[in-house]
């Protein structure tokens, strides 16, 4: 054997080797996953969900509860609430329900098949400190895990969150994530309110772009906010938006922005402009007045004005109206709103601007005041599609 | 430093030109590195499989709530999410089942929602943007989803449907969605599962209203005290880790038991390295005085051996690791088959070389061989140049050696009983420790055997079979030096082969025996399971009523088999109907005369297979607290019984006293005995063809069968076993062949001579192999009893240990005598070469060669 041959072959074999050592474990690298679906029939525009299209005999506790025959619906629960030496609180409770297939057999015998998703989204406004807390939740809406039951009276879950009707005027709400929690009674001064056409309010020109909406204006709200180890007693109102519906907007309409006023002289007001996507304002906006003695009033698109008085810009510039000047000629009403806090954008699952307001203006040219809640949709995504 | 590199050059010189003798030392390098290697990569893989299918179903959860003995009920979940108990909490239905698309591999269904289930997983994509379109798609029944790569694999489209069996039963699911994920602990996991929605795994698998696990991430210790405070009976929350630290206890003590049997076998190439470089050293000893007549340093004289001994072991270790890798690959499969038969089914096949395993096996190799390589080193520096010529010196000292070494031969022998039953060494790595001291102990004494046993016998067989035969045992006698080592080396070899065999052996013929007491029943009916030989699925109603109804049933009996979680960790409950349960067991230890056991097991005591009994300490009358959904029950132990199925072990509770503290009416396998006058296959055929109208496949046995299934699965648990017992003796063989080889070509000149002075071919043939005979013979021999001692060791220690099974001592003849076959063919065939060539040689041309 040649003594050269064998010092060629032991490098190489040790070349080998160290080749086999190195290869063996590629390191690794941080990438993600992503899912390629099969094409979802569901989402084609032909679908069997009911449309609101006509008027509605409305039977409570049983309409408080889901209608899962429609697409989307949802329940809005937000308010103003003050601590006895004037710390201002707002805060938001918001249950959506989607359903993501019309096929409604019962084929699987599991408690947890469902074609019903739960969102919730959850915001208290610390106004003295400047504070915004905003979380979210989802779950499907079978195995217990959200829903809603008449079992004798109305309640709605997601999770840990939820409003359980006492009695019937009398609500419990109670949510809370991470260092924040509310525990309110709320309890309905004024009843039902519909809205629209005894509850069927229109949203675009074709059948069925319109949703059932009523509410519940006024509702007296006493309870505990906490706030990491600080726990506020609180009082005010809230109010109450049930609304469901199956596409609801018209292909046009990419967004809206929503008023729910309480003055202090006990009367409400509900507002709402539908933004087109050539930036004009839809003939069906329309809003509701709610008297002191439950009396309402509607309103169409040309019994009020909305100016925007001042915008606000979000740190990735998307910019919001943030003050508003809002006249009811025929009540004779001339407001200006202004948020309590500029940041109250909810970055959610979609992302909207959802705020207290402070109210202040005339009435009958004497002053008034009130607090309400805005609702500014479509500004940083189109809601076409999502609602 | 020049004349350093001198001598190396003479030593590689000397290499080449022992062609011979360098490739067999080569190959005995080779096959004890690739021997380990191939183990160590078998079990790094096998691990690496567990731990990414154990990833793959536990996630990133960090506690997890089991149910013992039953599933958890589905409201508790829903209770406890609604009452801000759980805060990242996902339920889990999962199982295994067979996919005919995808060649009947093994997958596992993981029922989730994907809505709870996304922070565990890495399945769903880096954001939640696709979890809206995933639950939409996957919530509609029976669709799932699956891996880019698995699709690939298979040439699966979206919308393919694929058909699975579970538990005996068929069915279907849609695959309406494919993940590809860079992830590289994700993509291996994910080959082996389907990802469907709960509801679809629920129904698919019969578990409505039940879930298999919770899975939560629990960040604070706050959290988990709520979570206890809350939990009721007949549940527990373990954390993961302490989940996954059971599996890898069990699989971990079988792992331990193949590594060091591997090593096993590189301590036998060690011996045979010491044994060739020992040699090799005595036959330069000329040469060496030579070295150090003309002025080499003993130093140098020492490091030329160690690089001889390192360019050998280089070169024997490098293709160790590549044939070590091709075996591993092999034997990963055979490995991860026990370890689905004993503890657990894995889904993950394909696993990178680790290359931990390639440097281990690299160091190793090159350290055993330069260890070995230190006493023959330090031998060659004794050399002067004025003892260089004088063999007789070396062979004389070596004999005074003897008498000490035989003093050290009995220190091992006490050193390795202390360590083999002290309770301070209760490690199997201690144990192993100690069989490799007993087994040089042996050798030792082997070659004092020789010492002893030579003269006396070269007396004898000059008496009674000849002048050559007599010289033969008196050449082995007056060459000592080489021929002790060459036989005890060879000894060392063979017994490790003697010692496995019949280990293997012995548990063979127990498990046997205990099949023959314990399958009392003619007919045994169950839920197929390809994944282990436990199964758990239950029987569907339906077809327990068409077996009820067969008529010519004499005694019928049910087992339900379920996990309960105990207070010293998981078991298995084996709830039973068979009141004859008593004649039918073996027992280690039983608390009550045979007969009245039943009514003790009816009085809530419970009998435990040996397995658990040592796994967790227990003995009888001890309590065992296990959990139920009454809360924790104490049972008392009335009986140990022998059991081989499982190295877990389990329980065995009478229905009745099951029943009184679970829900479950399950049955997971029936025994049947016949009328005495009907005919075994005709009934089973007849039970076939009545489950056979359902929906469910049953297997039908009867008690043959069982048996033989039953073997078949044994057999598995030990291929590699057998591998490993047939390397080491192809190790020994070689051994064997090449240290023959090494001592003839060393004596040719001694051959010419006799040739010179008259002896004929006969003769010489007949001397020779006489020589190499005697050699092969003792070796054989001595192997015996070292043998017979290593497979006590192995049977009552290690096996008891790694698996917590007491076999039988079965002292085994054929193991034996293949033992001393082996020794003796290959030293017959080592002679072969060499009296071949010194027959073609003239007397002169020997001579003069010198």
């Amino acid at each position: 054997m040649n003594k050269k041959y064998l010092l060629i072959i032991f490098i190489l074999l040790i070349a080998i080797t160290i080749f086999f050592v190195l290869t063996g474990n590629q390191p690794a690298q941080l990438s993600g996953s992503n899912i390629t679906f099969l094409d979802d029939q569901n989402n084609t525009e032909k679908n069997n969900y009911k449309k609101a299209i006509d008027r509605m005999d409305f039977v409570f506790p049983e309409d408080h509860a889901a209608h899962p025959e429609y697409l989307t619906e949802w329940w809005y629960y937000t308010g103003n609430l003050l601590t006895d030496d004037g710390r201002h609180f707002g805060y938001q409770l918001t249950f959506f329900r989607r359903a993501i297939s019309d096929q409604f057999n019962d084929s699987s015998p599991s408690n947890w098949a469902s074609n019903q998703i739960y969102l919730a989204h959850f915001a208290v406004t610390d106004t003295a400190s400047n504070q915004h807390y905003v979380f979210d939740q989802i779950s499907r809406g079978s195995a217990g895990l959200a829903g809603t039951s008449v079992d004798p009276l109305f309640s709605i879950w997601l999770k840990d969150w939820g409003i359980v009707q006492l009695s019937d005027n009398v609500f419990q709400m109670n949510a809370g994530f991470d260092n924040i929690e509310i525990n309110f009674i709320l309890t309905d001064l004024k009843g039902i309110i519909f809205h629209g056409d005894d509850g069927l309010s229109q949203k675009g020109s074709e059948i069925g772009n319109a949703s059932y909406y009523f509410s519940q204006t006024r509702m007296e709200t006493v309870g505990t906010i906490r706030i990491s180890d600080e726990e506020f007693d609180v009082n005010g109102f809230s109010w109450m938006d049930h609304e469901f519906g199956t596409s609801t907007l018209g292909s046009n309409q990419i967004g809206w922005d929503w008023f729910s006023i309480q003055l202090d002289n006990q009367t409400e007001i509900m507002l709402f402009q539908i933004r087109q996507d050539d930036g004009s304002i839809s003939e069906f906006s329309s809003g509701t007045i709610i008297f002191e003695d439950g009396r309402t009033e509607n309103l169409v698109v040309n019994d009020f004005r909305i100016d925007v008085l001042d915008t606000w810009q979000t740190s990735d510039q998307i910019s919001y109206p943030n003050k508003w000047e809002i006249n009811i000629e025929q009540i004779n009403l001339k407001m200006e709103i202004t948020p309590l806090m500029n940041d109250q954008e909810m970055i959610l699952f979609f992302r909207y601007w959802e705020g207290a307001v402070r109210i202040n203006g005339t009435l009958n040219g004497e002053e008034i005041t009130g607090y309400g809640y805005v609702e500014l949709t479509g500004y940083a995504q189109s809601m076409q599609g999502v609602f | 430093m020049k004349s350093v590199g001198l001598l190396l050059k003479f030593s590689l010189r000397h290499l080449v030109r022992q062609g011979w003798q360098t490739i067999l030392l080569i190959i005995g390098i080779l096959l004890g590195v690739a021997v380990v290697i191939a183990i160590d990569y078998a079990n790094e893989s096998s691990k690496k499989a567990i731990s990414l299918s154990t990833q793959s179903i536990t996630g990133k959860a960090t506690h997890q709530i089991l149910a013992s003995g039953s599933g958890i009920p589905e409201e508790y979940f829903a209770e406890m999410v609604r009452n801000g108990v759980f805060n990242e909490a996902s339920p889990v239905i999962e199982g295994y089942v067979n996919v005919s698309e995808f060649d009947q591999q093994a997958i596992l269904i993981l029922g989730i929602d994907p809505l709870l289930d996304f922070p565990f997983r890495q399945y769903y994509g880096d954001d939640d943007s696709q979890l809206n379109q995933l639950i939409s798609i996957i919530s509609e029944p029976n669709t799932g989803i699956i891996a880019q790569d698995l699709a690939d694999e298979f040439d699966l489209q979206l919308g393919d449907v694929i058909n699975y069996i579970f538990e005996g039963k068929p069915g279907k699911l849609k695959i309406v969605g494919f993940i590809s994920t860079d992830e590289p602990i994700a993509k291996e996991s994910l080959k082996g599962m389907i990802i469907v929605d709960i509801s679809t795994a629920q129904s698919a698998f019969n578990k409505i209203g039940i879930l298999d696990r919770i899975e939560l991430i629990i960040n604070e210790p706050k959290e988990e005290t709520i979570i206890k405070n809350q939990l009721p009976s007949g549940l527990v929350l373990r954390s993961t880790s302490e989940q996954n630290q059971q599996l890898s206890n069990m699989v971990g003590a079988f792992q331990l038991n193949l590594t060091a049997l591997s090593l096993l076998a590189l301590v036998v190439g060690g011996f045979l390295i010491y044994n060739t470089m020992t040699f090799s050293v005595i036959q330069r000893r000329e040469l060496i005085g030579l070295y150090r007549s003309i002025g080499f340093y003993r130093s140098e004289i020492f490091f030329m051996i160690i690089f001889e001994a390192l360019v050998i072991g280089l070169i024997g270790t490098i293709f160790g690791v590549l044939v070590g890798i091709a075996l591993g690959r092999e034997t990963v499969n055979l490995i991860l088959q026990t370890i689905n038969d004993l503890y657990y089914v894995t889904t993950v096949k394909s696993v990178s070389i680790p290359s931990v395993s390639v440097i281990k096996g690299i160091l190793l190799g090159i350290f055993a061989t330069i260890l070995v390589s230190i006493p023959p080193a330090i031998e060659a520096t004794q050399v002067t140049p004025r003892t260089a010529k004088i063999r007789s010196g070396y062979e004389g000292k070596v004999r005074k050696n003897l008498i000490i070494l035989s003093f050290l031969g009995v220190m091992l022998f006490f050193i390795s009983y202390y360590l083999l039953y002290s309770p301070y060494f209760q490690n199997l790595w201690w144990s192993f420790g100690a069989t490799l001291l007993v087994v040089i102990g042996f050798s030792i004494f082997a070659a004092l055997g020789l010492f002893l046993i030579l003269p006396i016998l070269s007396k004898v067989l000059k008496k009674y079979f000849g002048l050559i035969p007599g010289m033969a045992a008196r050449e082995l006698y007056r060459s000592l030096s080489r021929t002790a080592v060459a036989v005890s080396s060879l000894m060392v070899a063979v017994s490790v082969t003697i010692g496995m065999a019949m280990m293997i052996n012995s548990f063979r013929y127990t498990v046997s025996i205990w099949l023959r007491e314990t399958l009392a029943g003619d007919i045994y009916i169950s839920v197929p399971n390809q994944f282990s030989n436990r199964s758990s699925a239950y029987i569907d109603q339906e077809s327990v009523r068409s077996i009820y109804e067969y008529p010519e049933i004499n005694k019928i009996d049910t087992l339900l088999t379920t996990n309960g979680i105990s207070d010293f960790g998981d078991l298995q409950i084996n709830v039973i109907t068979n009141d004859e349960i008593a004649y039918e067991r073996i027992f280690t230890k039983i608390g009550a005369p045979t007969e009245n056991i039943w009514n003790n097991l009816l009085l809530e005591k419970i009998l435990i297979a040996e397995p658990l009994a040592n796994r967790f300490d227990l003995d009888i009358n001890d309590v065992l607290p296990i959990e139920t959904p009454a809360g924790k029950v104490g049972f008392e132990i009335i009986g140990i019984f022998s059991d081989y199925t499982s190295s877990q072990g389990y329980i065995m509770m009478t229905r009745s006293v099951f029943e009184k503290y679970w829900k479950n009416e399950e049955i997971t396998a029936i025994s049947i005995n016949l009328d005495k006058d009907k005919n075994v296959n005709d009934a089973v055929r007849e039970i076939k063809s009545r489950v056979g109208q359902n929906n469910q496949q049953l297997l039908v046995r009867s008690n043959q069968n069982l048996r033989d299934d039953v073997m078949v699965v044994f057999d598995r648990t030990f291929a590699i076993t057998n591998a490993l017992r047939f390397i080491a003796t192809m190790v020994s063989f070689i051994g064997i062949l090449s240290a023959t080889l090494i001592i003839l070509l060393d004596r040719k000149r001694e051959f010419g001579m006799l040739k010179a002075i008259g002896f004929r071919q006969k003769e010489l043939n007949q001397l020779v192999l006489t020589e190499t005979g005697l050699m092969g013979f003792f070796a054989g021999i001595f192997a015996i009893p070292t043998g017979i001692v290593i497979s006590l060791i192995l049977v009552y220690v290690i096996n008891l240990r790694s698996f917590g099974w007491t076999i039988q001592f079965y002292l085994d003849f054929w193991s034996i005598s293949q033992g001393v076959i082996i020794a003796m063919v290959a030293a017959f065939i080592a002679a072969i070469y060499p009296l071949n060539r010194l027959n073609k040689l003239k007397p002169i041309q020997v001579i003069r060669d010198e």
